[in-house]
């Protein structure tokens, strides 16, 4: 039954990789010939549409529920000093406002986006589209869009914006979609850790069985850490859920002038 | 999403267990979750349907009180829809009241008129 579904995704894949690649071909058959370059590739191995969730949740492995408390993956950050030390203090203060009953505001509460890699956590399902030149990541969770360029050259040093998702180019190495993105800017932060505009986030997504994926982490960055943070995330394709809209307000919460948060009776 | 549902936290002492809702949006250390409200027959006031925030907001006495829920995805698979709940409406409810005292809390359940019962967690 999986892998029936596998082969109608397949095809609905393969339609739409097809259907502009005949467009392109009537105006530029150069691009056309681009794009029939990425379809041919097209296999089990290299598909990664379709809408993916973790697998286990990542709220099981948190284990206390609310997901603030889950703790970034393992190991953890290995951070050069003071950055060390100002981080655990930062995550201590965090926890004892929770252990308090009086937790504080954070990115999430504020309604900011994830960014990469966080918005890869997929604490609510994501959706990943492949689309000639383009891989798209569109989750749940704040209605984000995270777009990643394939095979598409880094702009110049200075010519690359900080945002919240970065600059991402990807290529693939036999079945391995290997993803890279810099121009990440520093307010945006994975579990608010800090880091600098030379930090690099490399990505491996590999298929490892019918609607299995496996993403492989590496973030580097010489001038907060001492050795790349490595982790792995697990997903599992969900062929019946349908992400629904999610408008991120504020309409029963409140952020205090002291930096806490507060829930706000109608 | 599904994946807002009770999580197990265990206590230090390894014996006793408290379940506490997970949020993707916010926390729920506002909520005092070792302790459970009920009101019975309160009045629908209004029922919201919406990502990240389902609530419910019932009259309890001359008191209005605001319940939040999971969210939409979680809620369909328990059994909920978007028109569920309607102003007027008559339900038991049961919630984790809010910490401060105010009037408010986290719903765990809800009784309809006809007797059944759905989670909102």
């Amino acid at each position: 039954m999986r892998i029936q579904n596998v082969s109608r995704l397949m095809v609905s894949a393969s339609i739409l990789l097809t259907a502009p690649t005949a467009i392109a071909a009537e105006v530029k058959p150069a691009h056309a010939v681009a794009h029939v370059s990425e379809n041919a590739i097209m296999s089990a191995e290299h598909n990664l549409t379709g809408v993916w969730e973790r697998d286990p949740s990542p709220f099981e492995e948190g284990g206390a529920g609310a997901a603030e408390d889950m703790p970034p993956p393992r190991p953890g950050p290995n951070l050069k000093e003071p950055f060390a030390a100002e981080w655990k203090a930062l995550r201590a203060n965090r926890q004892a406002a929770l252990d308090a009953g009086k937790p504080l505001a954070d990115s999430s509460t504020l309604c900011m986006p994830e960014g990469t890699p966080t918005i890869m956590q997929a604490i609510y399902p994501i959706q990943i589209l492949q689309t000639p030149g383009q891989v798209t990541v569109l989750a749940e969770l704040y209605m984000q869009t995270r777009r990643i360029y394939m095979n598409a050259p880094f702009p110049k040093r200075g010519d690359l914006e900080p945002t919240f998702y970065g600059f991402s180019s990807a290529r693939w190495e036999n079945k391995t979609l290997v993803v890279t993105t810099r121009g990440l800017q520093k307010e945006m932060q994975f579990f608010e850790i800090p880091h600098s505009d030379q930090m690099v986030v490399t990505e491996r997504y590999q298929i490892t069985g019918p609607d299995k994926m496996r993403v492989d982490f590496s973030i580097e960055d010489p001038a907060f850490l001492k050795s790349p943070y490595r982790w792995t995330w697990r997903y599992k394709r969900n062929h019946k859920y349908r992400i629904p809209e999610y408008v991120c307000d504020h309409s029963l919460e409140k952020i205090n002038p002291d930096g806490t948060v507060s829930f706000e009776p109608k | 999403m599904k994946k807002v549902k009770f999580g197990i936290a265990v206590m230090a002492a390894g014996l006793l267990a408290a379940v506490q809702p997970a949020s993707a949006h916010h926390s729920f250390a506002m909520f005092n979750q070792n302790n459970t409200v009920e009101f019975k027959a309160a009045t629908v006031v209004q029922f919201q349907w919406s990502n990240p925030h389902v609530y419910v907001v019932i009259k309890s006495g001359n008191t209005n009180y605001t319940l939040e829920c999971s969210s939409p995805s979680g809620m369909r698979d328990s059994g909920w829809k978007f028109d569920t709940l309607k102003a007027g409406d008559k339900v038991d409810v049961a919630f984790f009241p809010m910490r401060d005292g105010r009037p408010g809390g986290a719903l765990k359940t809800v009784t309809l008129q006809g007797g059944k019962v759905l989670k909102a967690w």
